[in-house]
């Protein structure tokens, strides 16, 4: 089971109004390389790894990325809290608020809702950790193109460190597929 | 007012294991970079991990709690990798007496982290508190 803490993993405090950003920002929630595609990915490959390293890693790692979907989404809410009606629309997400008003919704940067189409399970620990540090890279490249696109400090900081997060997974899932292959555990 | 930062294990370093540990940032500058292991942090062009600004004894509560509790994250993750590592394995205890302690002291005096440990008190202090998303 889970247990909420009522707490961010990394503190988020931002102070000014950024439409276009929280438009971008959306795609590491509910896009192809984001934290949701992440988290479920792990936890629904965790039950067929050869053993309790890979299940502890992919539980561990997929609670991990909530805490990062809980970021992310605090960085949206807090970029778009005091927007008007008509600033949203100025940055196209007047469709946005058709469907949703100003609540969250997981979608990539175009407005692409999320789909589970983004993630695989093979069944084959080896394929599924070598997606799982493909998954990582790609999420720390958009972190790189997210961070290239804005000057704001308050939304560099977390993205800056949510970045080394991808590096760190990387690796432990390459110890472990590297392990795992060379014990001819799978 | 000065705020101070606990860190108990600065400058631990880990010796050249065959895990491939050289060594560790201790639990403040490996929070502030996201990352504990020396071996796999990497910069992105020439950004400097930011600086968390703390105005409060809560918000340096919380600091603390959050640093110590990357720490044992980190330690988590490559353990789950290297279960047998003993050094790895000491380090996540030591730290997580520091955290208990540092935890029991903020839920006391600011309210619940977790919704196991909420006082009897009207009105509820799991929904009398902020969430974390609302800037204070």
């Amino acid at each position: 089971m889970w247990q909420y803490q009522k707490k961010l993993q990394y503190p988020i405090n931002i102070k000014k109004k950024d439409l276009k950003m929280a438009k971008y920002l959306v795609t590491q929630y509910g896009g192809s390389n984001g934290e949701l595609g992440a988290a479920l990915r792990y936890l629904n490959q965790r039950y067929t790894m050869p053993d309790n390293r890979g299940k502890a890693l992919l539980t561990d790692i997929a609670t991990e990325e909530f805490a990062h979907i809980e970021m992310i989404s605090t960085m949206i809410y807090q970029l778009v809290k005091d927007a008007t009606i008509e600033e949203l629309e100025q940055v196209g997400l007047g469709s946005h608020y058709a469907e949703h008003n100003r609540a969250l919704y997981p979608t990539d940067s175009n407005g692409v809702p999320f789909t589970v189409t983004y993630f695989a399970t093979t069944g084959d620990p080896i394929a599924d950790l070598y997606e799982d540090m493909a998954a990582e890279q790609k999420a720390r490249a958009v972190y790189e193109n997210l961070i290239d696109l804005t000057e704001d400090e308050d939304v560099i900081g977390p993205l800056l460190w949510l970045r080394q997060r991808e590096i760190v997974h990387f690796n432990r899932f390459k110890e472990l597929a590297e392990i795992y292959s060379k014990e001819k555990k799978v | 007012m000065n705020y101070n930062y606990y860190e108990p294990f600065n400058n631990y370093n880990m010796p050249m294991s065959p895990n491939n540990i050289d060594s560790l940032f201790g639990s403040y500058e490996g929070y502030l970079k996201g990352n504990l292991f020396k071996n796999l942090y990497s910069e992105y062009k020439n950004y400097k991990p930011s600086t968390i600004k703390i105005n409060s004894d809560k918000e340096e509560l919380l600091f603390n709690i959050n640093q110590i509790c990357f720490a044992m994250h980190e330690l988590n993750l490559y353990l789950d990798v290297y279960p047998n590592n003993e050094q790895a394995l000491n380090l996540y205890s030591n730290y997580q007496s520091t955290y208990n302690d540092l935890l029991n002291t903020y839920q006391e005096k600011y309210g619940p982290i977790n919704n196991n440990s909420i006082k009897n008190q009207i009105p509820f202090s799991w929904v009398n508190t902020n969430f974390p998303w609302e800037v204070e």
